[in-house]
């Protein structure tokens, strides 16, 4: 009788004395990793190996979803569509336990119901992660540790959420992965049409079959610089050419400092052999260290467009025969955007791009079909004020003749309409402001960091509309809400003494009236509860 | 006042006495005789008593114990003078407590989610008075009707957040008792009442403190003992200094942990509330108290 109630009193005690759970320890540490997807805002808890998704309804309530990821979160990417969140996570390193966590690839849907589509388990903790932008394909690569395979490159098929990563490890020949880019499909000689990624490193470009990640990788070594230094890729262009010619697909390699570019063609293999396609190169020689490329088509056939500041031209490459045709500028632009695709009146056989500098000011139309013969008056050029750093396009079909340009050093930016060849400036009241398109490509949100003030931009008549809210600004995001209509969040970070706070103000997207907006405090307590 | 105070002085010697008496039944747990006072010194040889000084009036020996009467009101017996006073009796065994006072400290157990945002563990300690007054007594039982009322606020931090969560809980209910000892007994007490519920943090994204504040319904079960362990009763004052330990299991409905900003907090326009859940203040407890009876 005695123990027993001994017993009972000690089974007391440890179940009354029992701690909570160790989350409600952890602080969160600034800055936060925040996200807009198409409906909901991601924000990354790295302490609590979560990711918060915080969705809207029409009555500017806030959903908060606690969704759990790998242990230890190394990086993050959204889709291009901004429909997924890609969270990649090394797990427990080092691990000591069976049990102990794998590294793994966490893919959320962004929706205004987030979940968790696919979670894959990695083998190895890899840092770095590349998202096909047709959201076929994940490839997760930049393996870090005390022995490490640098060439090993992680494949996640996203369209099966029981894909067994596929491991592959490149041929080194000294370099190891950098930048990856995929392919939109290209037609080969030996097969069907299939994807690449292109993968560049530090002195080579590899081409990967993405509908057989069994065959060997085509590995294209670049050539040396003139100064003897080994070549090393700084931009990869692509083209499939002539649809009705499966031999003419191509590849381009800018080199850095280097005034060469290599032209890759995936042309028709000695007969026999039974790999999809050769790849043959070709150098051409752009007359000075080209500083972007695309593959463009003129009144000619298709060129490979070479901007070269330093000469204030562009090289237009055949890439049959590599002949070049130099088309002067009158200013050094160093960057070309093909933007045929966004005007009204789309030109039939060839393209109009958009050039732009982030070293000089004004930008300049090019009008490919008056290439050849023309040079001179096939560039329009407008002197906006600004050095362009960033283009931003505007999603959807409406308003997609609308570029956004950004400075990083000026308080002002401009909206490019390119169907009537005007910029409209927009100024700000000071510098350092962020700039972004929502989803539905009907509004642009303009953001000092920092700051309780924002302003929204509708796209329809470029109206903006100043909004202060109560508290300084971190991010402010346009979504689709759970019911109708889009909601603009702005999120509060703060950080008083050790703890980080969370607080966003909900605004409804169309009609961002402070006067009836909403504030949530205390997002990052959310789900801790349950 | 100090008249009433000897007048229930002597109401409580009487009562002692009565039940320091012989029981019929010889149920009456066997109590400590306290030693007998010894007579004041006296340079004189003690005189023979006088015929004029009588022995204490009988009626109150003879009454039965009941601790909710009201003194009599007799008129006051003289004190006889001093030459002539036979030695002081011996004061009796304890009787059951009347009024009872006291003070303490509890300490429950909160297994809830809902109470994590406040405390790093389970222990949620608080202060407490309580007041109780015998109503009945029968044989070694006796009942009384017991008032608490228990304080607390506990602070803690929620991912760095201060927060607090403060009750205070007002329980009535009987008490039954089962004396073993004059100076010992065992008890068990139902108790029911409200309890008033503050949680709080001090958020950072709104520079705010917000609050939820619930009246809630509250109920306690519990059992215990009490032990004498002071007896500085005189003839004037009829104190005895009690230590109390009990455990039980307490009862308080849920509330919901929607934490809003006050007017004039500070915070924005239309913050909403913040969700963190419910609480339940539920869960098992222990108290030990001091207290007071006369």
């Amino acid at each position: 009788m005695k123990r027993s109630l001994l017993t009972a009193i000690t089974l007391l005690a440890v179940a009354g004395c029992g701690d909570r759970p160790a989350s409600w320890d952890e602080k969160a540490q600034l800055p936060l990793k925040t996200a807009g997807l198409t409906g909901s805002v991601a924000v990354v808890d790295t302490a609590l190996d979560r990711v918060l998704m915080l969705s809207a309804s029409s009555d500017r309530s806030l959903h908060v979803a606690a969704l759990g990821v790998g242990k230890n979160v190394v990086t993050t990417e959204v889709s291009r569509d901004s429909g997924s969140l890609f969270v990649l996570s090394k797990g427990v390193q080092p691990r000591r336990n069976p049990d102990d966590e794998l590294p793994s690839l966490t893919m959320i849907d962004g929706s205004s119901q987030p979940k968790v589509t696919a979670r894959y388990t990695l083998t190895d903790p890899l840092q770095g992660i590349a998202v096909d932008p047709q959201g076929e394909w994940a490839v997760v690569y930049d393996a870090g540790g005390i022995v490490v395979n640098p060439n090993e490159l992680i494949f996640v098929k996203l369209s099966d959420p029981n894909f067994e990563p596929v491991s592959k490890t490149l041929r080194s020949f000294g370099g190891r992965p950098e930048r990856l880019t995929f392919t939109s499909e290209l037609s080969v000689p030996n097969g069907p049409p299939r994807r690449f990624a292109l993968v560049e490193t530090g002195q080579d470009v590899s081409l990967i079959d993405l509908s057989d990640l069994t065959r060997d990788e085509v590995t294209l070594i670049l050539p040396k610089t003139p100064s003897g230094a080994s070549g090393a890729p700084a931009e990869v262009a692509f083209h499939d050419g002539d649809p009705a010619d499966p031999a003419d697909a191509r590849i381009a390699v800018r080199l850095a400092n280097d005034p060469n570019v290599m032209v890759v063609d995936l042309a028709t293999p000695p007969a026999g052999d039974k790999k999809p396609f050769k790849a043959t190169v070709n150098v051409a020689d752009v007359g000075g260290v080209p500083s972007s490329i695309a593959f463009v088509q003129t009144d000619g056939g298709l060129r490979l467009a070479a901007l070269v500041p330093s000469t204030q031209s562009a090289t237009l490459i055949d890439p049959a025969t590599t002949f070049p045709e130099t088309v002067d500028f009158p200013k050094p632009y160093s960057r070309i955007t093909r933007v045929t695709d966004d005007v009204s009146n789309k030109p039939q056989k060839s393209d109009v791009a958009l050039l732009w500098s982030d070293s000089t000011t004004g930008i300049a139309f090019w009008s490919l079909g008056k290439t050849s013969g023309t040079p001179f008056r096939s560039v329009d050029d407008y002197d906006i004020g600004i050095a362009v750093s960033k283009v931003k396009s505007v999603p959807g079909d409406q308003f997609a003749h609308l570029k956004i340009l950004e400075s990083t050093t000026a308080s002002e930016f401009y909206v490019l309409d390119l169907d009537k060849r005007q910029s409209f400036p927009m100024l700000t009241n000071a510098g350092g402001f962020q700039l972004g398109v929502s989803p539905d490509g009907q509004r642009a949100w303009a953001l000092r960091p920092g700051t309780p003030d924002f302003a929204s931009i509708d796209l329809s008549n470029l109206h903006p509309t100043s909004i202060q809210v109560e508290r300084d600004v971190a991010a402010v995001y346009d979504i689709e809400r759970r019911d109708s209509g889009r909601a603009a969040i702005a999120l509060h970070a703060s950080e008083h003494g050790s703890a980080v706070s969370l607080g966003a103000t909900v605004l409804d997207g169309l009609d961002p009236d402070t006067a009836k907006s909403r504030f949530h405090p205390g997002l990052l307590l959310g789900g801790l509860q349950k | 006042m100090i008249r009433r105070i000897v007048l229930a002085g002597a109401l409580w010697s009487s009562v002692a006495a009565a039940q320091g008496a012989p029981p019929a039944g010889g149920e009456q747990p066997p109590v400590d005789q306290k030693p007998a006072v010894a007579p004041p010194p006296s340079a004189a040889p003690a005189p023979t008593p006088a015929p004029a000084a009588a022995p204490a009036p009988a009626p109150a020996a003879a009454a039965p114990y009941s601790p909710w009467l009201s003194p009599p009101r007799a008129e006051p017996t003289p004190p006889p003078a001093a030459p002539d006073a036979p030695p002081e009796a011996p004061l009796p065994p304890p009787a059951p407590p009347g009024w009872q006072v006291w003070f303490g400290l509890r300490t429950s157990f909160f297994g809830d989610r809902g109470f994590d945002p406040f405390s790093s563990n389970d222990v949620y300690p608080t202060g407490g008075i309580g007041a109780s007054r015998s109503l009945y007594l029968s044989g070694p039982l006796s009942f009384a009707a017991a008032l608490t009322y228990d304080f607390g606020n506990k602070e803690g931090e929620a991912r760095g957040e201060p927060t607090s969560l403060e009750t205070h809980r007002l329980t009535i209910g009987p008490e039954a008792r089962y004396h073993l000892l004059p100076q010992l007994y065992a008890y068990v007490r139902p108790a029911a009442g409200v309890q008033r519920t503050i949680a709080s943090i001090d958020d950072g994204s709104t520079g705010a403190t917000l609050a939820a504040k619930d009246w809630l319904f509250a109920a306690d079960g519990s059992a215990g003992a009490a032990w004498a362990f002071l007896d500085v009763r005189s003839k004037r004052v009829p104190l005895m200094f009690w230590l109390i330990a009990e455990g039980g299991y307490g009862f308080t409905q849920s509330s919901e942990l929607k934490l809003e900003a006050g007017e004039g907090s500070g915070a924005p326009e239309r913050t909403a509330a913040l969700d963190l859940g419910e609480l339940s203040t539920t869960g098992p407890f222990f108290r030990v108290a001091v207290a007071g009876t006369f």
